[in-house]
């Protein structure tokens, strides 16, 4: 492989994607984790594949509405991941300086950087699609199996779509705001792609979405129009397939071919950006008074909201309840959506306590400071169930005008929840700069997967609180107690994940 | 010597390999103590465990006749730590920094704001008092973490490599205030690998090579030990740290 050409510094790009996923999981757990989780989306979809073994799932000219929706919404997905991932990876990792250095042509940094980003994509989005494809063509469906193309397609569209947002925010932005806009930018597509499945409900009604397809086909351009022919292509047909592939292929290298300069400027300007000091902020505040929990946890509520990334990463998550927000009104009665009021609250618990705990810009001036460790983790924790009170209020109060008991049991979970999430990051804390808070799943993929299911699970007492069942009780107390048996069982895991990272060559 | 700030037996602290063996050490009031040593020597190490950052394997450190290691909140009362990397939070002003440091070590809301506006002032902060430390330079930085290291008045202040990376200007400030509280009875301990500072600054230098102290004493006793006289204290570390490489060898 020839230093500095493009496979060269693809390999480089992998090699670092690759490692910050690892993070500090051992190969073996990671691996086990892949497996698992393949198996359980295969599984996932057995199911369907079963109801629709011996039939066709739709119409032909149903199939094609159906595959277009299909692929704006895969591509709305990828494009919201992908402009995150081209903000960080051009402006982001403050490594072009070093790179510009080096006698290496700007296009060819940039296509590998675009291939890589197409790549991650394509990582994320084949791990649901691909399984599912797989299911489908064992059971007499085999023209899923077209995933296999359609999806790098997709993957190099979205990349080339990834780097022009990126590129037309900082030229229209500036350098300072540009990771702020392309974040919030980044979760309005990512609200349009968790509202596209609603849309057949919110036109339909309670229709079915095979009865709300047949309605539509009658109103949009007959299966001869051109805009069928990204769906033809998805179905298969040779001539459009074609076409489609070499479009994707034209269009990732045009845009390589006529961004690469500018490209290459926008992270010039956004590194010396970063190396000014204008002394312009200024912030204004109440100070620091009362004892220290009182002066930790200020400290922590100022720096939660001076953080526009912090904030625009929390307001992109919020912008999922939007969806959750039309169920719910459309609604007759108490909707289960409500419950994920709760699996927000253990989300945010588990990021704002990790922010709060695991990204202490100065953990030696606390560690020097007289006072007690145990001190500051309550603080901190405090810190992190205060900021998520704050933004789950609204829907807490929503909630609590809708139905009183909803309210409480809201409530109740959610606070159990945030505490949860909040109580595994304290216990396995797993240290990093608060600027890296969007990479910090890839930190350690086991303590994060607990978290999760931990958000999730909480769901349950708050379904058996509203059903009336006096186990939602026991169910939480079980959860709260869980996060101090993770520690026991964590200690084990890491150690073997240690042993095994060390056993494995570098 | 005056009555001992710091007070060091049989230090000790292994990681992979040992980094500190045996460290004997004694301060006193009002001394400016240099720790000088090559690479990986274990200067830091023996800071960090002075700071109360680090537990050490065996030993005992005695900060101002309180045994640091039974209760180290009473000993870090009277500590402050400064690494070569500022402590500082990107998003809290100079002001608010050194209000939540004062408030970490218990000072009243009132003393705290007249000490910073003193030191921020001698600093030449007072006009960026309002700014977030994310847009300060590297030396406006270490002169915020300095000013947040002397709010509550310590006793023994304790600073790694504070000199690192600071220009000329800057680290003239720095050097000049450390001087003076140094005068005032602030006990000072640094590290650091710039052997003009030391020479210039210190009472006493340490020298510590492999966890061990080689020597220590006025730089005309390591020159009597060195057996260089009216050398500097460049020749005089390269040669007492070379001694031991050839004895050895």
């Amino acid at each position: 492989m020839t230093p500095g050409s493009v496979p060269w510094l693809l390999r480089h790009e992998l090699r670092l994607g690759w490692r910050a996923v690892r993070g500090r999981t051992g190969p073996r757990w990671l691996a086990a984790l892949a497996v698992f989780s393949l198996a359980i989306i295969h599984l996932a979809a057995v199911p369907l594949a079963w109801l629709h073994s011996d039939a066709p799932l739709v119409g032909p000219d149903e199939t094609l509405i159906a595959l277009t929706g299909l692929i704006v919404f895969a591509l709305l997905g990828m494009v919201s991941t992908g402009l995150v991932a081209a903000v960080q990876v051009v402006y982001g990792r403050g490594d072009m300086d070093l790179i510009l250095s080096a006698p290496v042509r700007p296009r060819t940094v940039i296509a590998a950087r675009a291939i890589a980003i197409a790549a991650s994509l394509l990582s994320l989005s084949a791990a649901i699609t691909w399984p599912f494809a797989n299911v489908f063509a064992s059971f007499g469906h085999p023209r899923f199996l077209m995933a296999y193309l359609v999806m790098p397609c997709l993957a190099l569209l979205a990349a080339s779509a990834s780097l022009a947002l990126a590129h037309g925010v900082f030229r229209a932005l500036g350098p300072r705001r540009t990771r702020l806009m392309a974040q919030v930018l980044a979760g309005l597509i990512a609200l349009a792609f968790a509202l596209m499945p609603q849309v057949p409900t919110l036109l339909m009604g309670e229709a079915s979405p095979f009865d709300a397809l047949a309605v539509l086909a009658g109103l949009v351009p007959g299966p001869d129009s051109w805009i069928w022919l990204p769906a033809r292509a998805a179905r298969g047909e040779p001539g459009p397939l074609a076409g489609g592939i070499l479009a994707c292929l034209a269009l990732f290298w045009l845009t390589i071919r006529a961004l690469a300069d500018g490209l290459i400027a926008d992270a010039v300007a956004a590194t010396g950006a970063r190396s000014l000091t204008p002394g312009v902020r200024r912030e204004r505040s109440r100070g620091f008074a009362g004892g220290v929990p009182a002066i930790l946890r200020r400290k922590e509520l100022y720096l939660l909201a001076r953080d526009p990334w912090l904030i625009a990463k929390i307001t992109s998550q919020m912008l999922f309840l939007v969806p959750i927000a039309l169920l719910m009104w459309s609604a007759d009665g108490l909707s289960p959506a409500w419950l994920l009021v709760i699996v927000l609250a253990g989300n945010l618990g588990g990021s704002f306590a990790w922010v709060t705990v695991s990204g202490e810009d100065a953990p030696d001036l606390l560690g020097a400071a007289p006072i007690r460790r145990f001190d500051v983790l309550r603080a901190k924790v405090e810190a992190a169930l205060i900021a998520v009170s704050l933004v789950v209020a609204a829907p807490l109060a929503a909630a609590a005008l809708q139905n009183g008991w909803l309210g409480l049991t809201l409530l109740l979970c959610g606070a159990g929840a945030a505490l949860s999430g909040a109580l595994i990051s304290v216990l396995f804390p797993s240290p990093g700069r608060r600027a890296d808070f969007h990479q910090r799943g890839k930190g350690n993929a086991v303590v994060v997967t607990c978290e999760m299911l931990m958000s999730g699970a909480w769901a349950l007492p708050g379904a058996l609180m509203l059903h009336g069942s006096l186990w939602a009780l026991p169910v939480a107390l079980v959860l709260l107690s869980l996060p101090a048996l993770f520690k026991g069982l964590g200690r084990r895991l890491l150690r073997a994940q240690s042993a095994s990272i060390e056993s494995s060559p570098a | 010597m005056t009555d001992a700030v710091l007070r060091i037996r049989g230090l000790s602290k292994s990681f992979d390999k040992p980094a500190v063996k045996g460290l004997d050490l004694t301060i006193g009031a009002g001394e400016f103590y240099g720790l000088l040593g090559p690479n990986g020597a274990g200067k830091t190490t023996t800071l960090r465990m002075i700071a109360g950052l680090l537990q050490p394997d065996a030993g005992s450190i005695e900060v101002c006749g309180i045994d640091a290691l039974a209760d180290p909140r009473a000993a870090k009362q009277a500590i402050a730590w400064l690494p070569d990397e500022p402590m500082l939070y990107d998003k809290l002003t100079a002001l608010e920094y050194l209000a939540f440091v004062a408030g970490l070590w218990g000072m009243q809301a009132g003393l705290a704001t007249r000490r910073a506006q003193e030191l921020l002032e001698r600093l030449e902060l007072w006009e960026q008092r309002h700014d977030a430390c994310e847009t300060f330079s590297r030396g406006m930085k270490q002169k915020a973490a300095l000013a947040g290291a002397l709010i509550h008045e310590p006793r023994l202040l304790v600073l790694d490599e504070p000199l690192t990376g600071l220009d000329a200007a800057v680290a003239r400030q720095v050097k000049d205030l450390l001087l003076e509280r140094a005068r005032a009875g602030c006990t000072v301990v640094l590290s650091t690998h710039i052997l003009d500072v030391a020479e210039r600054l210190v009472d006493r230098i340490g020298i510590i090579q492999a966890g061990v102290l080689l020597t220590e004493g006025s730089l005309d006793d390591l020159r009597a030990k060195a057996g260089q006289a009216d050398s500097t204290l460049e020749d005089v570390f390269l040669r007492l740290v070379a001694k031991p490489r050839t004895a050895a060898a």
